[in-house]
């Protein structure tokens, strides 16, 4: 009876912001399978559909084909942007750079959700954020800075200074003393001992791999620690227009 | 030959300590009806779990695997070792090992080692930092 009387009418809305309310995910499915509507309109709420259900992919194809209706729900696209400024970030940047272009940038609220996921695209002087994300932000504008291969290159002079040029005096502390450590009984076991005394090529094989771990993890602490903070900014950007911004999938 | 079979003793012997299998675990285990549920931070496994399934097992991994079970099982409880990330720098190199291989996951499991000292919460980020003790949450590649 709810197949046939939705095969022969136009997709009603309140019906399934009911079926949305009390999440009845399988009757949503089934309404949707059977309504008779232009591809677009379906597209549209199957984009709602996998936006509530959380499949994200899903939800990003039909999307993007529904962009025409998509256009004149302001609400819903500031919806949508709240929560793909902390999502996965391939994720994410599908929607921000692919899906919401310029047509769809119609008001302020988007532009300005646009304009925090792609912020360092911009010179840290000419952004306005609000107080509460700068200091998130300027942690994350600096991270953007910094270069792995310079980190991995001060490590290997001197051990642990690519930590330090990440401003991680802590970590720095602890790597000088355990490749300083090895080097220094490596060095003490080959003058005792000689260098062929099985001690010596322990402590030796001990020294270079930490070492080589030293620089190599210093290379990919700069990367880690720009995902880091990137992801924390997106947090906090997320949390606060969450409150700022209020909007709702109906 | 006699080292070998020394070692091959010593490994025995540590998989019959590592096992917890006496009386007064099953009394708690009976009155208090604790069942033992799987936890996230497993440590009594000897292989890497992928290994298992495979027909070939490469020597080198697999002599690691048995170091780090060793580790596991004896030196770190030996040690009181209190590590400040929630999966072990132990178990976290075995799991990279098994996801990237064993020179790249020994890299980042022995990078995470060699942060892991108590001042390292005040470097990571917030969201790093874990909900429910003061720990950090290992880095999701």
């Amino acid at each position: 009876m709810f197949s046939i009387q939705s095969l022969f009418s136009q997709i009603d809305n309140a019906f399934l912001k009911h079926l949305s309310d009390n999440n009845l995910k399988i009757e949503y499915l089934s309404y949707l399978q059977n309504a008779a509507s232009s591809n677009d309109t379906l597209d549209f709420y199957y984009s709602k559909y996998h936006f509530q259900f959380g499949d994200d992919s899903s939800f990003l194809v039909h999307a993007a084909r529904a962009k025409s209706l998509l256009k004149r729900d302001t609400s819903l696209l500031i919806h949508y942007s709240k929560h793909f400024l902390n999502k996965e970030i391939h994720q994410s940047n599908e929607w921000f750079n692919s899906i919401l272009d310029t047509s769809l940038r119609v008001n302020d609220q988007l532009k300005q959700l646009h304009l925090v996921y792609n912020l360092t695209q911009y010179p840290l002087e000419t952004v306005e954020l609000p107080l509460q994300l700068q200091k998130d932000y300027q942690l994350y504008y600096r991270a953007t800075k910094k270069k792995p291969i310079v980190a991995g290159l001060f490590s290997a002079i001197i051990p642990g200074t690519g930590l330090l040029y990440l401003n991680k005096p802590r970590a720095f502390a602890s790597n000088l003393a355990i490749v300083g450590g090895f080097g220094y009984q490596t060095y003490e076991s080959s003058r005792i001992f000689g260098w062929q005394h099985p001690l010596t090529i322990i402590n030796a094989a001990f020294f270079s791999g930490f070492y080589l771990v030293n620089v190599i993890g210093s290379y990919l602490e700069v990367k880690k620690n720009l995902r880091e903070r990137q992801k924390q900014y997106l947090i906090h950007a997320s949390t606060y227009y969450a409150d700022t911004y209020p909007s709702s999938l109906y | 030959m006699r080292s070998i079979v020394l070692l091959f003793v010593l490994f025995q012997t540590s998989v019959l300590f590592s096992q917890k299998n006496d009386l007064s675990t099953q009394l708690i285990e009976t009155f208090l009806h604790t069942s033992s549920e799987p936890q996230t931070n497993q440590k009594r496994s000897l292989m890497f779990s992928k290994s298992q399934g495979k027909e070939r097992v490469g020597v080198v991994k697999t002599g690691f695997a048995g170091l780090m079970y060793l580790y596991q099982n004896i030196f770190s409880e030996q040690i009181s070792a209190a590590c400040m990330y929630e999966i072990s720098c132990s178990e976290y190199t075995k799991r990279q090992i098994e996801d990237k291989g064993l020179i790249l996951g020994s890299i980042k499991g022995f990078h995470q080692l060699m942060h892991c000292t108590h001042g390292a919460i005040e470097e990571v980020p917030p969201f790093m930092k874990s909900n429910y003790s003061a720990k950090i949450k290992n880095s999701v590649d």
